[in-house]
């Protein structure tokens, strides 16, 4: 039987080549807004979200998801006060999110739980559902970053320009936050929580060393985030290795690959 | 007399506790080219901010073009604003021509696509600061001045009839100035009005219709001859401060703080 005859790498294929480049996409802003931190901080607050679903018997990836939304809204929301550092702030919610998972699990000794799956990823716990719910997300996002490309370009660039000219640069940057949260809740799906943001940076990343402008960055990102996804899955296939680990260090390969041959590095 | 443009009547603003304006008052009427000169600190691009609607005003009355800065509609689309250069991430990886683009994505609106009009304009900006050649350059692949000419040609994209800019000519290398003055004179005869914050004290003297002297509050606005008369710069910057002249030019120099060491030209 080929590797395409199996339903779980059907559906692990699918996901990771939508969530990857879904990622690729929004994670261009995240890394020109320098939002990588904010990225690593939501997936980390997933855990918390995770834990929540089992205690209050919701779907652990809807309660993730809502979870995710409302922490980064609310570290969006409090970063607009004067002493408080957006950086410190998801600082602080890395950590607390996940102390509240663990605290969780202790206290209420919920059992059966796939600890290392959600951390690290499970590909062979991808359903239905996780794709139904990527393919809707995907839509969404797609729609927004269409509709709203000019503005997403003008909070990154200038945000105080912006406002100057009649945009609402705040709701946009909650809009884009919003959008971050949604993606990093399905890489979460893909590579694990702890290894979610690098679907965000790495690809985005990448292509940022290698192109002139933003759409270019963007399609560059996308076949990056497309190709690391499924060269990952095939090779941690073949290779019996964790999926997860396997994308993300081959993400990472490519992206030190493109640093070191590029003569003028611009970001990373 | 013209309409005024800018009505700004016993302002005050602070940080938190920290008062930066007090009673601030000043007018701009049509038409009129207006230098903001003050030391570090004193509150000038924190001014230009409350007229933009981006501060809001503690007290008193703030009007441009007859209405409140945070409520100006579709009127906010015909102001020019040119921010400082070190705002900007040099290497956002954008084209020259996009970058200018962005100062009438505001204008364009929400959800919709710039169309030929708008390239048009980008075109017309980036002639009137002779970087139309450049349009494909990416912004990080310009130097300081052009930059800063960008920024200006940003400004220009949506056609203003108010140009508010904060330190202009910083990155423009002296033998630009002249230029991008006259280019200011010549929107001025075009109706625009405007208002420039500006370290130039001497070049600015030549070409600006009145200098509004501001620190902390404003104390006087006169025609640039009676500003640089000599005590008028000294009751701004201080008795610390001493203007060298050359011909009817004064040129600013502050002695520092001893530890600081010597004299620092503003």
């Amino acid at each position: 039987m080929s590797v395409f005859g199996l339903a779980f790498m059907q559906r692990a294929v699918l996901a990771g080549c939508i969530v990857g480049a879904l990622c690729a996409l929004v994670g261009v802003f995240v890394v020109l807004k320098r939002l990588s931190f904010m990225g690593a901080g939501i997936s980390h607050a997933a855990f918390g979200g995770v834990v929540l679903g089992y205690v209050l018997g919701i779907h652990p990836v809807v309660s993730s998801f809502v979870f995710c939304l409302l922490v980064s809204l609310g570290i969006a929301t409090l970063a607009k006060h004067r002493r408080l550092k957006e950086d410190t702030l998801v600082g602080i919610v890395f950590a607390s999110t996940m102390a509240l998972g663990a605290f969780l699990i202790g206290v209420v000794k919920i059992r059966n739980v796939d600890l290392f799956g959600y951390l690290f990823g499970n590909i062979l716990a991808i359903t239905r559902e996780d794709l139904l719910l990527a393919l809707v997300l995907g839509g969404v996002l797609l729609f927004f970053l269409f509709l709203f490309y000019k503005e997403f370009v003008v909070i990154t660039l200038d945000p105080e320009g912006g406002k100057a000219s009649g945009i609402s640069v705040e709701a946009f940057s909650y809009l884009l936050v919003a959008l971050v949260a949604s993606v990093v809740v399905l890489a979460t799906r893909v590579v694990g929580i702890v290894l979610a943001s690098a679907l965000l940076v790495l690809p985005a990343a990448t292509a940022l060393q290698r192109t002139r402008t933003i759409p270019q960055a963007m399609l560059l990102a996308l076949l990056d985030g497309v190709a690391i996804a499924m060269g990952g899955l095939f090779l941690a296939y073949f290779l019996d290795a964790p999926a997860g680990a396997t994308i993300v260090l081959l993400g990472t390969g490519v992206f030190l690959g493109v640093f070191i041959s590029s003569s003028s590095p611009r970001r990373g | 007399m013209t309409r005024p443009v800018i009505e700004v009547e016993h302002l005050y603003f602070a940080y938190e506790d920290v008062p930066v304006l007090e009673d601030v008052s000043l007018t701009v009427c049509e038409g009129e080219f207006v230098a903001l000169i003050g030391p570090n600190g004193a509150g000038k691009t924190t001014l230009l901010k409350i007229l933009l609607g981006l501060l809001p005003a503690r007290r008193g009355k703030v009007r441009v073009f007859g209405r409140p800065p945070e409520d100006l509609g579709p009127l906010r689309h015909r102001i020019g604003y040119v921010p400082q250069l070190s705002h900007f991430d040099p290497h956002f990886p954008i084209t020259l021509g996009e970058f200018v683009l962005t100062g009438r994505y505001g204008l364009i609106g929400v959800g919709k696509r710039p169309g030929r009009s708008d390239w048009e304009a980008v075109e017309k900006a980036l002639e009137a600061v002779h970087l139309l050649h450049l349009k494909d350059r990416l912004f990080g692949e310009l130097s300081g001045g052009e930059r800063q000419r960008a920024l200006i040609a940003r400004a220009l994209s949506v056609h203003p009839k108010l140009l508010l800019c904060d330190e202009p000519t910083t990155a423009v290398d002296p033998k630009n100035h002249e230029s991008f003055y006259e280019l200011l004179l010549r929107l001025k005869r075009e109706g625009v009005t405007i208002l420039v914050i500006s370290h130039d004290v001497g070049v600015i003297a030549q070409y600006a219709d009145s200098i509004a002297c501001l620190n902390r509050t404003i104390f006087c606005h006169r025609r640039p001859e009676e500003v640089i008369s000599g005590e008028m710069l000294e009751a701004l910057y201080g008795k610390e401060a001493a203007f060298f002249h050359h011909g009817d030019i004064p040129h600013i120099v502050v002695r520092r703080e001893k530890n600081e060491g010597g004299l620092g030209a503003l």
